[in-house]
């Protein structure tokens, strides 16, 4: 009786814990494999200040974890200065362009956060990832990705993630990997 | 013969050679690793974390990088007008390896951060100075809330939040740059000379020490004395260091301190010397041997054997003996010596060019040195005796009475004992006497023939003896009457004749 009660749970628990993967819009007629690419400022639509900035160094870093070339967001601050296009404002596919031209990469990544949430341990964020090619400035493949910390619970309390740069790093982690996966991002090095 | 023209030509290649070698020394050597302040979002999107920024860079020099201080790094910053470490370009990474010689930036930003809970969020990117690339990049987010320790037992602190993110973030990373990690810098001390190694409070105490150093020079160099620093200074081979020593008496330790603050943040310390700091004299004392002790003075007749014994274990590193006479300050003999005490010092009663001195007091003085150049010393009073006792007899005749009195002169020491013996004339013995101590005896003799004679022996307590034998007594006043009686013959005229 009480091994078929602990089967129950335990099987509850890997109902609860499952969770997809983020679920990439990838335009046709795209060029996949793309190496080289230029972080835009991460446009914050929170209350949380600093949310935006905080994904950008994510995405910054666990891109450059995974073996992409990414430029130095100083020298994109510098030039969208330059540009006179505030941080986080505006992506126009002129500038998307631009930035090909200045700094030679393939495509310019950008995003949208539109929810940050922390209440004790249980933390949610959501926001929109873009990638966008230089060549044209046009969309090449993105994602709406909302998670909790609580998704990624495996058994008991252990997994669960308690802190907004924590889930930041998580859920940049799985897109940079499930694009790695799929070949819209990939360098020689990182293979 | 060599002509202008090469010699110009070799003068020109020598001074180029010099300012190749001084350009290549005065370039900062070996730093790896920039670390530039933090920036930091959980307090505002302009905030700046140095802390963070100096543990990271702390953790780096650990594992063997070679860094530069985000101290160090500001104030180029400011020159170059770089208003957030965020807003870093080309152009500002060149002037950083100019000035540094760096190969690597590191860039980071605090993402979250709250001690009490703790919560640390750390993104980390690294760029490559000459070619302006991003090379390595990882975050790291570690929450006290996500910290489960088995039964609850052990409490995380902001501490050790950040230990494990230093260790989680930067796992690999050498291999992943492939940097072939400097080791620190390593030094070998070949020479110390520490003078003196015992001295009295607040002299000076110097110390050299000839160091070989691999690495670039330190940023502090000096002896840890306990209590305080003092650095050392180089002159010719040696670094040299003075300082007073301390009031309180006892064994102080020497360190050596060495700290590489740029690039490394590695401090050695090496155990040197010790010196002792003594204020006590040496406790010295006198063994008179070959001495007879006299209520005055141990008196001595040929020779004098002087023992120093040290009451305490001091090293002594110079004596100087002298002979004084009683009274004045001008010494007889003075005799100097380094090093340890003789067993024995032996004096004969004369002076330095071994003629015999008069009998009498003298006061013998040993002074000593111990390794502080504390002295101590201590006189003793000897008499030296070399002749005996001067002895006078004195015969009185009064009638019948014939009265003999034996008398000693003054001796500087006491006298051990006498013998006298009377005779007559054909040598039978009439009376003997014996005695210790001084001798000042009357004897009165009645009814004793005429023509008698002595022997008298006084012995001093050194053996030192007067012997005078078989003398005749001839009273005072018979011997007068019988001048007189010769001297009326002599003025009578006698008519027989």
């Amino acid at each position: 009786m009480s091994f078929k009660w602990l089967t129950g749970v335990v099987l509850l628990m890997c109902v609860s814990c499952s969770g997809g993967g983020p679920e990439l819009r990838i335009a046709v007629n795209r060029e996949p494999g793309i190496c080289k690419v230029a972080v835009l400022p991460f446009i914050n639509q929170t209350d949380r200040e600093g949310v935006g900035e905080m994904l950008t160094r994510v995405v910054i870093s666990e891109m450059v974890k995974s073996g992409l070339e990414v430029a130095e967001e100083g020298a994109i601050k510098k030039f969208l200065e330059r540009e006179r296009c505030a941080p986080g404002r505006c992506a126009p596919a002129t500038l998307v362009k631009k930035m090909g031209q200045e700094f030679g990469v393939k495509a310019v990544v950008g995003g949208v956060v539109t929810e940050a949430r922390q209440v004790g341990d249980q933390v949610k964020l959501g926001f929109f990832f873009w990638v966008k090619d230089t060549r044209d400035g046009h969309f090449m493949w993105g994602t709406y990705y909302v998670r909790e910390g609580e998704d990624y619970r495996k058994v008991f309390h252990f997994g669960k993630i308690s802190s907004i740069s924590g889930l930041a790093r998580k859920m940049v982690e799985e897109i940079v990997e499930t694009s790695m996966e799929r070949s819209l991002f990939r360098c020689r090095v990182s293979s | 013969m060599v002509s202008k023209g090469s010699l110009n030509k070799f003068k020109g290649l020598a001074l180029g050679i010099l300012i190749f070698w001084m350009f290549l020394f005065r370039a900062p050597v070996g730093a790896q690793v920039i670390v530039l302040p933090f920036e930091d979002l959980s307090r505002s999107l302009n905030g700046i974390n140095i802390e963070i920024a100096r543990a990271v860079a702390d953790y780096l020099a650990e594992e063997g990088f070679q860094v530069i201080y985000p101290e160090e790094v500001i104030p180029e910053l400011a020159r170059l007008r770089v208003k957030s470490p965020g807003w870093i370009d080309q152009v500002v990474t060149r002037e950083l390896l100019k000035r540094f010689r760096a190969k690597y930036i590191l860039l980071g930003t605090v993402l979250e951060m709250d001690k009490k809970e703790p919560l640390l969020g750390l993104s980390v990117r690294i760029l490559e100075t000459d070619t302006f690339r991003l090379v390595w990049g990882g975050t790291v987010s570690f929450t006290g809330k996500d910290w489960h320790p088995f039964l609850g037992l052990k409490q995380i602190t902001f501490e050790d939040s950040l230990r494990q993110s230093c260790e989680s973030l930067f796992a690999g990373l050498k291999e992943e740059l492939g940097v072939q990690a400097v080791p620190p810098p390593a030094i070998a001390v070949d020479e110390i000379l520490l003078r003196p190694r015992s001295v009295r409070g607040e002299e000076k105490v110097e110390c050299a020490v000839r160091l070989r150093i691999s690495g670039p020079p330190p940023d502090k160099l000096g002896v840890d004395l306990g209590k305080r620093f003092v650095p050392l200074f180089k002159q010719g081979p040696y670094y040299l260091a003075f300082w007073k020593a301390p009031k309180e008496e006892g064994r102080y330790p020497v360190n050596l301190v060495i700290r590489w603050e740029k690039g490394w943040q590695v401090e050695k310390r090496l155990f040197l010397a010790t010196y002792r700091v003594d204020n006590t004299p040496p406790a010295i004392e006198l063994r008179i041997y070959k001495a007879r002790k006299t209520p005055e003075a141990p008196a001595f007749k040929n020779y004098v054997e002087l023992r120093p014994f040290l009451r305490n274990p001091d090293k002594v590193v110079r004596w100087m003996i002298q002979v004084f006479p009683e009274k004045g300050d001008r010494p007889i003999i003075s005799q100097k010596g380094m090093g340890n005490l003789p067993p024995r010092f032996i004096w004969r009663g004369t002076d330095g060019s071994g003629r015999k001195l008069p009998e009498g007091i003298y006061r013998v003085r040993l002074k000593v040195w111990d390794e502080a150049g504390n002295e101590g010393w201590k006189e003793s009073k000897l008499i030296y005796v070399s002749s005996p006792p001067v002895a006078k007899v004195k015969a009185v005749k009064e009638g019948e009475k014939l009265k003999v009195s034996f008398k000693v002169g003054p001796h500087p020491v006491p006298l051990r004992g006498w013998t006298l013996e009377i005779m007559d004339e054909n040598g039978r013995l009439l009376k003997e006497l014996k005695g210790e101590g001084p001798i000042e005896k009357e004897l009165v003799f009645e009814n004793l023939p005429s023509g008698l004679r002595y022997s008298f022996r006084v012995r001093d307590i050194l053996g030192n003896r007067v012997v005078l034998r078989n003398r005749r007594i001839v009273p005072l006043v018979m011997q007068a009457k019988e001048e007189k009686k010769e001297k009326v013959k002599a003025e009578e005229w006698v008519s027989e004749f």
